[in-house]
């Protein structure tokens, strides 16, 4: 006979393996809602959008990969497959359109033209506002990640800040055009298995935590010694 | 917030780690929520301290720090949960990025031993790159009271954390 599933090794599922995944579910819900895909040019890729098992501490990537195994016909792991594959396909998608927007006619004469207007502007705008003329080509490429990320405004100290802030907004119309399509669709498709993903977690921890009497969080005083 | 005529016509702002990581935390728990840091979050309790900080930080032209205060992020990263190294590392890496923060290299044996033995390596670095970088273009932001001390001393301009926080706006 099969020696009983106890509550220690269901407690670690939940702990560091169920949580974890949740809470970051539940960061990139947020960021996905708002458009804002924390993607960056230097490393081409989502910085707090990651892997489903990235989103686990990886010393207990032990406990994971049994907890995938042990739950290898449920609904719920084809949703992490899924959330992995469309990432790839949001950080894909991604790179494509700041390599589009980089060689774009329309986003250069933009950038052309709005930076012309903020140095002209520059010295009246009434807050720390850096000269871009020596460093344009890291304004555009931030200018274009900031239109990936749907950046709605910059903190002062950034250098790009006032003209960010200044121009933004024109340069958000940008995500309407038509080589923004497949990066929207990817990011959809992302948020939508995403909330489904974290759904069906909740409902396995609210299940496990039932059926084994072990407290969705870790509560301090409670251990979980067998008797 | 008003200029400080002290520091009118200042080119160079100089890190401390105190202040930075104050930065950089701000943007993990309340932009990111991070929200396993909020404890870490010391000095910078509201939008409107941090709002003063960001202020403070874009009127310099340049930004700069030293490698040992990387080497003190570093160590207080390593204080936090593990699976969020990889996100906080990213944090840093915009926040230094986003400020076009430069880095100057000191080495420890130009570094007064004295001195080192008794504020640390790291706050020494801090101060000599004060001495070296031409005052009175040069500012020190810290909130260790042991090196604002020791840069007043030695006729550095120094700002401490609070006072930056706590001006009024005019």
């Amino acid at each position: 006979m099969a020696p009983k599933m106890q509550s220690r090794r269901v407690a670690a599922w939940i702990y560091v393996v169920i949580n974890p995944i949740i809470d970051s579910l539940q960061r990139e819900l947020s960021f996905l809602n708002s458009g804002n895909l924390t993607w960056r040019s230097r490393t081409s890729q989502c910085e707090l959008i990651k892997t489903i098992q990235e989103y686990v501490d990886p010393g207990q990537w032990p406990n994971y990969q049994v907890f995938v195994v042990e739950y290898k016909a449920s609904a719920f792991i084809p949703g992490f497959k899924n959330h992995d594959s469309y990432l790839d396909k949001v950080n894909t998608a991604a790179k494509e359109v700041f390599v589009w927007l980089l060689n774009s006619n329309t986003f250069v004469n933009m950038f052309e033209a709005a930076l012309k207007q903020y140095e002209s502007q520059r010295p009246s705008m009434g807050v720390p506002a850096q000269s871009l003329v020596d460093s344009q080509k890291d304004a555009r490429e931030e200018t274009s990640q900031h239109i990936i990320n749907n950046t709605q405004n910059l903190p002062s100290h950034y250098v790009l800040s006032a003209f960010w802030n200044l121009t933004g907004r024109n340069f958000l119309a940008l995500r309407n055009a038509p080589e923004f399509l497949p990066l929207h669709r990817s990011k959809d498709k992302l948020l939508e298995n995403s909330a489904k993903l974290k759904q069906a977690l909740e409902h396995v921890r609210l299940h496990l935590s039932r059926d084994y009497d072990v407290p969705a969080a870790p509560v301090p005083g409670i251990s979980f010694n067998e008797g | 917030m008003s200029p400080d005529p002290a520091f009118s016509g200042s080119q160079v702002l100089i890190f401390d780690t105190g202040p930075l990581w104050e930065l950089i935390l701000y943007t993990a728990v309340h932009k990111l929520r991070f929200l396993s840091l909020t404890p870490e979050l010391r000095h910078l309790q509201n939008d409107l301290s941090y709002q003063r900080l960001s202020k403070f930080v874009a009127s310099f032209p340049r930004k700069t720090t030293t490698p040992h205060v990387v080497a003190e992020i570093n160590s207080r990263i390593v204080r936090t949960e593990r699976k969020g190294h990889s996100e906080i590392w990213g944090l840093v890496y915009t926040e230094f990025s986003s400020m076009r923060m430069d880095e100057e290299a000191m080495k420890l044996l130009e570094m007064p031993q004295k001195l080192v033995a008794n504020i640390g390596a790291v706050d020494v670095s801090v101060l000599k790159l004060g001495l070296s970088s031409g005052q009175p273009k040069s500012v020190v932001l810290s909130l260790d009271r042991h090196l604002i001390a020791e840069c007043r001393q030695a006729g550095v301009n120094v700002k401490d954390l609070w006072e930056v926080i706590s001006e009024t706006d005019s």
